[in-house]
C-alpha cells in the first residue's frame, strides 16, 4: 500500500465535485441562450460519475486484492450527457428566434434544479477536505510514533 | 525470550493500525463516490473477525500472533441499506462519525505504540532517558 496514495481518493473526489460545480455554472450562464452551434437553443448539460475499481494492474495493487483490501478508489467523471427534456416554449413575439408564431425555445435549464446541484456539489466538496484532512492527519501522526 | 517488536501486543497494535488506515481509506472513498449513481457504501470488517477467531482459539501470546497472521481485513458492500433514487446508498452523516471514530483511534493507536516504544527506551538506557 503506497501511503500517500490514499489522498488520492479524496483528491478525485474533489476533481468530480468542481467539475460538477462547473458545469452548474455553465449550464446557469447558458440558461437563455438560444443559439448553440449544433443549432437550436442551449441543451442543459448533466455530469455522469462513475466509480474508479481498479488502476492497471500492478504489483501494489495484486498484493492488496490479495491481503483483501480492495475496493477504495476514488470516483472520476464518466460522461457529460445532454438533458433530454423538452425545451421551454415562450410568447415572445420581438425576439430574434421567435418562431412565425411568435414563440421562442428557450434552454431546458431550471435555475432552481442547478441551484439545489451546486449546493450538494459545494457540500460534498467540503466532506472530501474534510476526508483528506483526517487522512494527512494519521499520516502526520504514524509518522510520530516512537518519538 | 520473543524480541520486543516482535511480541503479541505490539504486533496486535501494528495490524490494527493497518486497518484502521484501510477503514479511512474506504470511507474515503465512500464520501468520493456520495453522488455516483448505483454506488454501494462499502465497509471494513477486521475487529470482529479477530474477536471471533480469538473467542474459539483462546488469547494467549501464540494465539493471537497466529491470529494476527490469518485474520484479514475484509471490504463488505453494504447492499441492504435505503438507497435512493439512484441507487447510492452512501449515508454522509454516518460516513463523517466513522471517519472521525478512525482518526480519534488511529492517534490512540499511535500513542500505544510510542508508549510501549519509550517504555522500552527507558529500559535500555538504564532508567535515565
Amino acid at each position: 500500500m503506497a501511503f500517500l496514495d490514499s489522498l488520492n481518493i479524496s483528491g478525485s473526489g474533489l476533481t468530480a465535485q468542481k467539475f460538477r460545480m462547473e458545469i452548474v455554472a455553465q449550464n446557469l450562464a447558458n440558461a437563455e441562450t438560444t443559439r448553440t452551434a449544433a443549432g437550436g437553443p442551449y441543451r442543459r448539460k448533466l455530469v455522469a460519475l462513475e466509480e474508479i475499481t481498479g488502476s492497471p494492474p500492478s504489483f501494489s495493487d495484486a498484493l492488496t486484492a490479495a491481503s483483501g483490501a480492495s475496493g477504495a478508489g476514488g470516483v472520476r467523471i464518466k460522461q457529460v450527457l445532454d438533458d433530454t427534456d423538452d425545451f421551454k416554449v415562450e410568447y415572445d413575439p420581438t425576439h430574434p428566434d421567435a418562431d412565425q408564431a411568435g414563440y421562442v425555445r428557450l434552454p431546458n435549464v431550471d435555475t432552481t434544479e442547478e441551484m439545489v446541484d451546486m449546493m450538494s456539489a459545494s457540500r460534498l466538496y467540503e466532506a472530501n477536505i474534510t476526508a483528506f484532512n483526517a487522512m494527512k492527519e494519521m499520516a502526520s501522526k504514524a509518522l510520530e510514533i516512537g518519538k | 525470550m520473543s524480541s520486543f517488536l516482535e511480541s503479541a501486543s505490539v504486533e496486535l497494535l501494528e495490524k490494527k493500525l493497518d486497518a484502521v488506515w484501510m477503514r479511512q481509506q474506504v470511507i474515503a472513498g465512500n464520501i468520493a463516490n456520495a453522488a455516483t449513481p448505483g454506488y454501494k457504501s462499502k465497509s471494513l470488517e477486521f475487529e470482529s473477525l479477530l474477536d471471533q477467531r480469538l473467542s474459539q482459539t483462546g488469547t494467549s501470546d501464540d494465539a493471537i500472533k497466529q491470529a494476527l497472521k490469518d485474520v484479514q481485513p475484509v471490504v463488505v458492500r453494504q447492499e441492504g441499506t435505503a438507497a435512493r433514487e439512484d441507487g447510492n446508498n452512501v449515508d454522509e452523516d454516518k460516513e463523517s462519525v466513522e471517519m472521525a471514530r478512525a482518526l480519534i483511534e488511529y492517534s490512540y493507536l499511535c500513542n500505544s505504540l510510542s508508549s510501549q516504544i519509550n517504555r522500552m527506551k527507558y529500559v535500555v538506557t538504564e532508567g535515565r532517558a
